[in-house]
């Protein structure tokens, strides 16, 4: 058997796993940091007197999972006994920001603007329109059978 | 922990004489022992502080949502009204 082939011991292989399970429990973190304030608020815009902060909605998710086992089958083979340790992991996630308001402050005051998304209330109103127009045609095809 | 909803207050933004404190509502959602979750961010409202100690509360509200929300109520009540009227009709 070529030392390539050779199953590492088992603490290194635990040590693989339990590396492994911190940088999902680091990314972890950081997904949690997207509940900051930083990240609604952009960065304020100087143009002349006036001052530009864009608002926006963020929606972040995530997922994780890992597995770590080991075992030992109790039996000797070339010399070693035959266990071994595995782990595994994955994960997935996304993040969708829209921007809400503009807050937009002069001398005159502080006002906040608000940014309509033309497309979102379009695509709400053909989807309801759609649930509308199927649920009244099933009242009428049942009316008249 | 399951769902958490707390209001947060960003940094102080100096303009003028005037300072702005942006608020934000997380809402975070979380299954107990597992790694993962979802966090809604929105903003809420900014609050202005002018130099006399004077604050004003200025809402950011969020008209495509409220569009929404509008637009499905309604086809939700039009639909339930015509429905009942022809199920009255038929009795």
């Amino acid at each position: 058997m070529s030392d390539e082939n050779k199953v590492k011991p088992i603490e290194d292989q635990l040590a693989t796993a339990r590396e492994a399970a911190d940088t999902t429990e680091n990314t972890m973190e950081k997904f949690l940091d997207a509940a900051s304030v930083n990240h609604v608020y952009r960065e304020p815009v100087k143009y002349g007197d006036t001052v530009v902060i864009s608002a926006a909605e963020v929606i972040s998710a995530a997922g994780f999972g890992i597995g770590i086992g080991s075992g030992s089958t109790g039996e000797e083979q070339e010399g070693e006994e035959g266990s071994g340790a595995w782990g595994g992991g994955g994960g997935g996630g996304m993040v969708q920001a829209r921007p809400v308001a503009v807050v937009i402050a002069s001398p005159e005051g502080v006002r906040v603007e608000p940014v309509a998304d033309r497309t979102k209330i379009l695509l709400a109103a053909i989807t309801t329109f759609g649930f509308m127009f199927s649920v009244l045609a099933r009242i009428k095809k049942n009316e008249r059978g | 922990m399951f769902v958490k909803v707390e209001t947060r207050a960003g940094d102080p933004i100096q303009v003028g004489v005037s300072k702005i404190v942006p608020l934000a509502q997380v809402v975070r959602l979380q299954i107990p022992g597992w790694l993962g979750g979802v966090i809604w961010n929105r903003p809420v409202a900014v609050v202005v502080k002018s130099d006399e100690d004077d604050e004003q509360i200025v809402p950011v509200v969020d008209v495509t949502r409220a569009a929404q929300l509008a637009i499905i109520g309604l086809g939700f009540f039009i639909t339930l009204m015509v429905y009942l009227l022809n199920r009255g009709r038929n009795n």
